[in-house]
């Protein structure tokens, strides 16, 4: 994704007009948002984090040199943060959630009744499926989110995590099979 | 050679993820569609992928909207001028209220005023008159003084 608009908003950024970083925040600031909350499963964290790569950003301006696009630029500066962030969290505790989620029930993939076993199996499959999340390595999940929740292709995957474009392949396949064996009771040809 | 359906289970296996995100060759992906076709397993296989992708997509819109900017902004306020990029055009000039900028002009003004004669002792000749002007954002200073009349005038005009 290029946006060759932005390397003027980096510009006037530059000389002091804060207009263009906010209007550099508020056009990144979702994506970016969502991926940390990808990476980390909580909120308040994301919107912290998602906060701190701005600011990080905003500090070091003097040295984008324009190579890759904003975009691109912020997003290892976010994502680099997510996984140190992840990374200390993951030693501290074994498992947390973030009890601010939403309690709205996801309709089973399978479903196509909302019943109220299938309002209950939607709850489920969702603590299932962050569990899943949780339980796959760092590695993993930021290969399965880049895919799912950001459409990036394999070679993107791969650049974004400095590694080739077979273990990009390897990490998806190997994270697929685990979410699909956690979650096997609710997908379909499930007993 | 003729691959047994269990190999084939297995090759298409570790193939299945990239074929579902449409990342192999047209050659690679005809083989693997070729023997879903054939396998009901692993067509099952596919189709769970689907339901976990969209099942991800939707937590993904759990994450909720933010709005970083008002926050963004205290911070970068508080941090400034330590923080990078430097906004010191515009902030030197926000910082300084009007009635700052007023008594700076004066004391400017003053300054031109003994440096034009009185302080050097330099007797200024009959009908002498000399305007200065100094100019900032949003305000203009200007000096008259002449010498016949003993008169000096400063405007302060934004």
């Amino acid at each position: 994704m290029d946006y060759p608009d932005d390397l003027e908003l980096v510009s006037r950024c530059r000389e002091g007009d804060i207009d263009s970083f906010r209007g550099l925040v508020e056009k990144y600031q979702q994506r970016l948002y969502r991926l940390i909350y990808g990476i980390v499963l909580n909120r308040e964290q994301a919107r912290d984090l998602a906060q701190e790569a701005f600011i990080k950003a905003y500090r070091s301006l003097g040295s984008f040199r324009g190579r890759s696009s904003f975009y691109t630029w912020i997003y290892r500066i976010a994502f680099n943060l997510a996984l140190d962030a992840k990374r200390k969290r993951s030693g501290r505790e074994m498992m947390e959630y973030d009890d601010t989620r939403h309690c709205d029930p996801v309709q089973s993939p399978g479903g196509d009744l909302p019943r109220p076993d299938r309002i209950l199996l939607g709850k489920e499959l969702r603590e299932r499926l962050l569990a899943g999340l949780e339980s796959l390595s760092l590695p993993q999940r930021t290969a399965i989110v880049l895919r799912e929740w950001e459409g990036r292709s394999y070679d993107e995957i791969a650049g974004i995590m400095k590694c080739s474009r077979g273990t990009v392949m390897s990490r998806l396949h190997y994270g697929r099979e685990k979410l699909r064996e956690l979650l096997r009771p609710y997908l379909s040809g499930a007993e | 050679m003729e691959t047994s359906p269990k190999t084939a289970c297995r090759e298409t296996a570790k193939i299945l993820a990239a074929y579902f995100d449409g990342e192999l060759s047209p050659r690679e992906a005809g083989l693997c569609a070729e023997h879903l076709r054939s396998c009901p397993r692993c067509r099952q296989a596919n189709r769970q992928y689907r339901e976990i992708s969209r099942a991800l997509v939707e937590l993904a819109g759990e994450g909720g909207e933010v709005s970083l900017w008002p926050k963004l902004l205290q911070q970068i306020e508080r941090e400034s001028p330590a923080g990078q990029p430097s906004r010191t055009g515009k902030r030197f000039f926000t910082i300084l209220r009007p009635a700052w900028i007023g008594l700076g002009l004066s004391a400017a003004a003053a300054l031109i005023i003994l440096f034009s004669g009185v302080l050097t002792g330099r007797q200024l000749p009959e009908n002498y008159c000399r305007i200065e002007s100094i100019s900032a954002p949003e305000h203009n200073l200007m000096i008259h003084r002449g010498q016949s009349d003993g008169l000096t005038i400063i405007w302060l005009t934004e």
